[in-house]
């Protein structure tokens, strides 16, 4: 698999908002300043595989999804899927093969219209089939997707929470896509919807062979659903493998707090390590040096300046981090290393 | 609650509304048919005949037959209201939608020329540019035309900019749908309720700006039977024939309270906050 092409490939994506300036900034002539939600990603996945992306709230999962799908405009970098390239205007058929399933599933559904009405306009705008035919392929996808055919005229708010889901992920095959970024889609859902959802998702993807990006806070979803994981902090991919090693074996001591904070529901379970310490720092105002550096327990002086330590290959994963420099090539890589790293 | 909400019964307001609304619908539809007497023949032997038989609500000083005059005047009053409310409301709610989902250089142009009309006293910008424009009623919807979009404008614009950032028209914009498409095929419809309703109570608020552009002389001009001109005409004669003012009064009364229910009745059932 890893010799074909990858579907999507990233490279060096930022997404920077402007904040509004202050009577206050104008007056004293500070600078514009910019919030920086994705602070240059590159990442590549390949067909067929998902990709979990997890993190803390605000790290800037979400901006990420709808920037890799072409919902957000990037500030810098680009995206391609298929050696296309991704952008906000591409035209009909470019977007088909990208689409997108919502955390809040009624949102995400225009309230006015009936399920029906919903699945046929993207089949009708895109001449998935002839018109006679629209009828029979909503039937299909609301069969496929596990809603009987009698909510067919019923509109979003008088359906269930795991309904409306369904019929989000019904709309979003109805286009046949090749990708679908699942953003926190089951967070909003009872837990026994959402393994039924969490289930469709996987049948389905195994049936069509879609790729998907699954972006997700809970840990114990992302384990069961992806083939591998990036780990997000404050925009930056700070730890990125295969989910069994980067959860087994966490490197990055952010990956290793942000799993030991997760409860694990085992008897033999290890102890839970130490908490997070504190708040992230705001992302308008960064540390100098590695942006975790401010909550790491091991954070050395190296840590503390200087430009925030590259995404390195690390076997078959990559670690952001100083302590996992391989051209240190050290064994120990948990242990602080008291001298300032070359850059 | 949002999931499983039951069907929406309709509030009273709303029913009473209706009701009193469409029977002037029908009174004035009808007028030709139920009106005793043709509303502008004079009739010289029964000049300021108070209320009873064969003039059940009196006749003005030259003999016509105000119960007619006001079935006939609904029409001309009804005619004021709707299109002097559906024009301003075609125009707002389109300037008004693009305004706020495009925003941008076109959204601040806009903001300040509604600014600008805001700036001045209602109805007596209307009157200015009905004097401009000489006395009539295709004046008065001219003049409607260029001042009272902006409520709506503003209304569906405040309207947009929330729903422009709903994850559905997220979803239009992955699924490829025009720019059109999203925004007056999921956009607007979810935006439009406030404008709805406001419109109701705009109705009212038209037909007592016609009568008082009428009553002044710049608007329905004499002899056509229309509320405001009936009160007008009949106000020299208010000691001597009171039902000359009165029943107009009363009408107009009635006709703006069908409005006014069916405005707050929509809002209720559309679910809008005024």
């Amino acid at each position: 698999m890893s010799a074909e092409a990858p579907l999507l490939q990233a490279r060096g994506v930022v997404v920077r908002y402007d904040l509004p300036r202050s009577l206050g900034d104008l007056l004293s002539r500070r600078p514009a300043r910019a919030l920086q939600a994705v602070a240059g990603i590159d990442m590549s996945v390949a067909r067929g595989t998902a990709l979990g992306i997890v993190g803390e709230s605000g790290c800037g999962k979400s901006t990420l999804g709808r920037a890799l799908i072409g919902l957000q405009d990037l500030s810098a970098g680009d995206v391609s899927i298929n050696g296309l390239r991704v952008s906000s205007n591409m035209p009909k058929d470019r977007r088909r093969s990208m689409q997108m399933i919502f955390q809040d599933p009624y949102g995400a559904l225009n309230p006015l219209l009936t399920v029906a009405q919903t699945l046929s306009e993207p089949i009708r705008v895109h001449r998935i089939v002839p018109p006679d035919q629209v009828d029979d392929r909503v039937a299909d996808l609301m069969a496929r997707v596990g809603l009987p055919t009698d909510l067919m005229h019923r509109r979003a708010g008088s359906l269930s929470g795991g309904q409306q889901q369904r019929v989000g992920i019904a709309r979003a095959l109805s286009v046949e896509p090749e990708l679908i970024v699942a953003d926190e889609c089951v967070a909003a859902l009872d837990v026994s919807i959402q393994a039924q959802v969490l289930n469709l998702l996987l049948a389905l993807r195994a049936e069509l062979g879609l790729t998907l990006i699954f972006i997700s806070h809970d840990l114990g979803v992302v384990r069961q659903v992806c083939d591998r994981v990036a780990v997000l902090y404050l925009g930056r991919v700070v730890e990125e493998g295969p989910t069994d090693e980067v959860f087994g074996d966490p490197h990055h001591p952010y990956t290793r707090t942000l799993l030991a904070a997760a409860p694990v529901m085992r008897p033999d379970a290890p102890p839970p390590g130490p908490p997070p310490v504190g708040e992230p720092p705001s992302p308008t105002d960064m540390p100098p040096g590695c942006p975790y550096q401010t909550r790491c327990l091991q954070a050395v002086d190296a840590c503390r300046s200087g430009p925030a330590p590259p995404l390195r290959p690390f076997g078959p994963r990559a670690v952001a981090c100083h302590l996992h420099d391989p051209a240190a090539a050290r064994p120990d890589a948990g242990q602080p290393r008291p001298t300032e790293v070359t850059t | 609650m949002r999931a499983g909400a039951p069907r929406r019964r309709w509030p009273p307001a709303l029913k009473a509304g209706l009701a009193i609304t469409l029977a002037w619908v029908a009174l004035a539809l009808l007028a030709d048919v139920i009106a005793p007497f043709p509303p502008n023949d004079h009739n010289m032997q029964a000049i300021l005949h108070p209320p009873g038989r064969p003039h059940w609500l009196g006749t003005d000083n030259f003999g016509r037959d105000v119960l007619s005059r006001i079935l006939h005047g609904a029409r001309v009053d009804l005619l004021m209201g709707v299109v002097g409310v559906l024009i301003p409301f075609v125009i707002g709610v389109t300037l008004g939608a693009v305004a706020g989902y495009f925003g941008g250089i076109v959204d601040a142009i806009l903001m300040r020329i509604l600014d600008v009309v805001l700036a001045f006293p209602w109805l007596v910008l209307l009157m200015a540019i009905i004097v401009v424009l000489g006395p009539g009623l295709k004046s008065f919807f001219i003049a409607l035309a260029l001042v009272g979009w902006v409520s709506y404008a503003r209304l569906v614009r405040a309207q947009v900019l929330v729903i422009r950032s709903a994850d559905y028209v997220a979803a239009g914009r992955s699924l490829g749908y025009s720019t059109g498409r999203i925004l007056w095929r999921h956009v607007l419809p979810n935006a439009i309720a406030p404008a709805i309703v406001f419109a109701m109570s705009d109705v009212v608020l038209v037909i007592l700006a016609g009568s008082a552009i009428s009553y002044l002389g710049f608007g329905v001009q004499p002899p056509t039977a229309e509320w405001g001109l009936m009160i007008s005409e009949g106000q020299s004669f208010i000691f001597t024939a009171w039902w000359m003012t009165t029943f107009p009064g009363i009408a107009l009364v009635l006709l703006a309270l069908g409005f006014s229910l069916l405005a707050d009745g929509l809002a209720e059932y559309l679910g809008v906050r005024e």
